[in-house]
């Protein structure tokens, strides 16, 4: 197994398509977090004497801190990095058919199918680190400029992106099992992008507004925004019904998913012939 | 040793290979020969352990392929469809398999060196002409110094400088004893290369022998000419012969020992001036085996 994770690890970072990906998410991210910064920053300013109707004091966690909320981003909408490449991962093999190469250097199947998802956590990992860093430097600036507080001193803030680490680590293992579950590239990539940028968000904004729908809170987009504690989407819709998940669970509800695909995807496809 | 045991394949209402045995022995070089679509590369993919034979299997050296652990170290393997990930260089492609045949950097660079590669080693592999990328997928196979090898169409793409390489590449293979199987859809390519044959055709065994017996399977082949042409030319049209006029009058006939030339030619009142058997090539051999064998 050893051997197979290492492999692996060489093939995610022998090409250019994790930093690609890396740099796009860290780019979309510092863009998204000036401008959240900005914004928090002149309502911060405005909220004694105005109230803006946008309204975050109304979650159960109380006010979150804006520059909390502006580096909750980090998850909430940039883990379709992190999980496009544990996707790719997968789904590259069999589009340049470099599978036939993996699936005779160690013929056990499931030994590939765990080194691949094992190896691509480190992969997550690293794309969290830059993407974080990518928002929080400029965000942090922005804050700072604006006299309004940037948390980087406070141990909470640290522990948050700690956090946001663990939620790009764990999506980049969700990705490597829709990987292996859609096998085809074009067709993973419409499914990843279809699933997180509107299903998902549709499902969780009716879930935050209808009785008995409660159970969104365990969508994988939930369950990583969970992980980080803190999101816009839950001060946007309002969320104030359940109890949140502990980041633990939610860490735990969101890789359920990725081993849920995995053993679908192994259970059915994997171990077909290769040809 | 690599040995085919009743192999059996069938992909939906097509049966790739139906009850194919043979060996391949250490020390020699096997060739593995049929037309395009008889069934090779199927066989290789069932012994390698990606496709699941519907019935029989292949050992190597007593093993299943999925038995064997870092089977880099005892089967190189090289497919035709070998692919790469072109943007990946070379030396990396080689490090993503390292781990798995156990072996350092400087292994890699040491096959590069091998294969003539070493100063292309950190080009990405989408610039690679085919031959270029047939000596890596060599590279690769040779990675773990393994005492097997199993090689698709070894000379595909390459150029008659790059199939002379080959040739001795493998023949030096053998010769340190390793077991070397090699297929190939044109006998011509290989004959001087391999020991043995084993030829397929439409996914069964034809034919298994030492290369030096497959001649025999050749269409009886004689040179003829005759004082005078014209009835030459009359009694080959009256016999039906396949033949095939040389310049000088001569004809070069098919299918017919030269005792029945001779016989027919004494019947008609012909004065021969020449009538010689002429040995029977490999390739026309191989046709003979293989005819019609190929896509169904």
């Amino acid at each position: 197994m050893r051997a197979a994770v290492r492999s692996e690890l060489r093939k995610l970072f022998s090409t250019r398509l994790w930093w690609v990906l890396a740099l796009s998410g860290g780019a979309y991210l510092a863009i998204m977090g000036v401008a959240m910064a900005f914004v928090f920053s002149f309502e911060a300013a405005a909220n004694d004497s105005a109230d803006l109707g946008f309204n975050i004091s109304a979650t159960s966690r109380g006010r979150p801190d804006p520059a909390l909320l502006t580096y909750s981003i980090a998850g909430s909408m940039a883990y379709v990095f992190p999980l496009l490449i544990g996707t790719l991962s997968v789904t590259q093999e069999f589009r340049h058919r470099t599978i036939t190469g993996t699936f005779t250097a160690e013929p056990r199947r499931h030994v590939v199918l765990c080194a691949k998802m094992l190896a691509s956590l480190p992969m997550g990992l690293v794309m969290g680190a830059a993407c974080v860093a990518a928002l929080v430097s400029p965000a942090a600036l922005v804050f700072a400029g604006q006299g309004v507080p940037n948390g980087l001193g406070s141990a909470e803030t640290w522990a948050f992106l700690g956090r946001a680490l663990l939620d790009f680590t764990v999506w980049a293992g969700v990705g490597v099992g829709v990987g292996a579950l859609l096998r085809n590239q074009v067709a993973a990539i419409v499914v990843v992008l279809a699933v997180t940028q509107f299903v998902e968000p549709v499902l969780r904004m009716l879930g935050a507004m209808l009785d008995g729908w409660s159970w969104t809170r365990f969508l994988p987009g939930a369950a990583g925004d969970a992980i980080q504690g803190v999101s816009v989407y839950d001060a946007m819709a309002d969320i104030n019904s359940a109890e949140p998940m502990g980041f633990g669970w939610a860490a735990l509800v969101l890789a359920a998913w990725g081993v849920g695909f995995a053993a679908i995807a192994y259970a059915t496809t994997w171990r077909r012939d290769v040809s | 040793m690599i040995q085919v045991r009743a192999l059996s394949k069938r992909f939906g209402q097509v049966n790739a290979v139906i009850d194919l045995s043979f060996t391949a022995r250490d020390g020699r070089v096997t060739a593995f020969l049929g037309p395009n679509g008889s069934g090779k590369t199927t066989t290789l993919r069932a012994a390698l352990g990606l496709l699941k034979p519907t019935a029989g299997d292949v050992l190597f050296d007593g093993r299943h392929y999925q038995d064997i652990r870092r089977p880099a170290r005892q089967i190189g393997a090289s497919l035709e469809a070998s692919s790469f990930h072109p943007g990946r260089t070379a030396l990396d492609h080689l490090l993503t398999l390292a781990p798995g045949a156990a072996v350092a950097e400087e292994r890699c660079r040491e096959v590069l060196d091998l294969v003539g590669l070493a100063g292309q080693a950190n080009r990405r592999v989408g610039g690679y002409s085919m031959g270029m990328r047939g000596r890596l997928g060599i590279a690769a196979a040779l990675l773990g110094d393994p005492g097997t090898l199993l090689l698709d169409e070894p000379t595909n793409g390459l150029d008659p400088e790059g199939i002379s390489w080959m040739r001795n590449l493998i023949r030096a293979m053998a010769a340190q004893g390793r077991t070397v199987l090699i297929s190939s859809h044109l006998l011509g390519e290989v004959e001087r290369t391999v020991d043995d044959v084993v030829i397929i055709a439409r996914g069964q065994l034809v034919h298994a022998s030492p290369i030096a017996d497959l001649e025999r399977f050749g269409a009886p082949t004689a040179v003829v000419a005759a004082t005078d042409p014209p009835a030459l030319a009359a009694l080959v049209a009256r016999a039906g012969w396949d033949a095939q006029w040389g310049a000088d009058g001569s004809a070069l006939i098919r299918g017919v020992t030269p005792v029945g030339i001779g016989q027919a030619a004494f019947d008609a009142g012909l004065v021969l001036t020449q009538l010689a058997s002429q040995k029977p090539g490999l390739e026309q051999a191989f046709f003979r085996l293989t005819e019609g064998g190929g896509l169904q």
